[in-house]
């Protein structure tokens, strides 16, 4: 989530469990998952967020090889456990915990939380969202989740996943790269399917943040 | 199959509008959830969500990052990055960089555009 403003923030801490900012001008307290103030001189202000891309940096270098990157100090550096890959790899049933990882997407009069670890059974999900057919994505790694919606020049198709980890789309057998939504090769060859902006929380904090969120499935 | 990193490291918060700065403390200490299905009997993720912490005055700031080329950055393939492009300028903050209270929001400017990615 990427907000743009022009002040300069930082770190509270937690409080209930959510990551709290502050801002230097007002020392306003804003919610991080909300990216709104919630106390303060601020109060009430949203910030406007940016889609943003989560996945590999092999990935990203191969959309963008012209991309710089932002940087720390190696000590700084600490990758991640396999843990939390695993436990969303394996643990597919069971009800949904307090801290479990979703991808959550927020319309105007709905929303919808996707448990990363049911999603990882299936790795292409295709159903409605406000309307809209969508299509929502998780890579083979795990590493990456996109939402697309499912419309081109007002045709709904049909995906599958193909071994080679791309899309096709039933009604013209087009391939699309599953990332950046392009249509690589057949009938719909360089058209893109548009991105819904899609994020990651843990759902005892997504739900704080839309108690109205249908967890998908159930 | 799934990316391997072959390490043990700090417990993960890899997910990006959380709160790292609690569950680094507590994962830390990998004890499992109660509840679990019963196919699968490992780690899982903690309650963090009555986890209070904050620090008086706040955290630094994180201002002026240190932004490199692509070639000069010294990643690995499979590290996670959060990707945004603006104004036509693309650039990756890698997770990895972006745990623990301090790391968790930047101010940046990208495309022109002040931004502040967060984690």
């Amino acid at each position: 989530m990427f907000d743009d403003k022009p002040y300069e923030f930082g770190v509270l801490g937690a409080i209930k469990g959510m990551l709290t900012l502050y801002d230097k001008q007002t020392n306003s307290r804003w919610s991080q998952l909300f990216g709104r103030a919630i106390e303060g001189p601020m109060e009430g202000h949203q910030l406007e967020r940016l889609p943003s891309t989560m996945t590999t940096w092999e990935q990203w270098r191969q959309l963008h090889p012209q991309t710089t990157v932002y940087v720390k100090p190696k000590a700084y550096y600490r990758r991640f456990a396999t843990d939390h890959f695993e436990y969303i790899a394996q643990a597919a049933s069971g009800p949904v915990q307090v801290d479990d990882l979703v991808l959550g997407l927020e319309g105007h009069a709905q929303a919808r939380a996707y448990l990363l670890r049911r999603l990882a059974q299936q790795r292409l999900v295709q159903d409605t969202f406000e309307d809209a057919p969508i299509l929502v994505y998780l890579s083979a790694d795990l590493s990456t989740v996109r939402v697309f919606n499912r419309e081109v020049e007002g045709q709904t198709l049909q995906f599958a996943l193909t071994e080679d980890e791309n899309l096709r789309d039933q009604e013209t057998s087009s391939l699309w790269h599953p990332v950046t939504g392009e249509s690589i090769q057949g009938p719909h060859k360089g058209k893109k399917l548009t991105g819904l902006i899609a994020r990651y929380a843990v759902w005892f904090a997504w739900h704080s943040y839309r108690p109205d969120t249908h967890i998908h499935g159930e | 199959m799934m990316t391997q990193t072959g390490l043990t490291d700090i417990r993960p918060l890899w997910w990006p509008t959380l709160v790292a700065f609690g569950a680094a403390f507590s994962l830390s200490c990998a004890v499992s959830a109660d509840e679990q299905s019963e196919e699968y009997d490992g780690w899982a993720p903690q309650d963090m969500s009555q986890f209070t912490r904050t620090k008086e005055g706040g955290f630094p700031l994180n201002v002026d990052p240190k932004i490199l080329s692509a070639t000069e950055a010294d990643l690995a393939e499979d590290d996670l990055v959060m990707g945004a492009v603006i104004n036509g300028e693309a650039r990756a903050y890698p997770v990895n960089y972006m745990n623990g209270p301090m790391h968790e929001v930047v101010n940046d400017e990208l495309g022109g555009l002040p931004i502040a990615p967060t984690w």
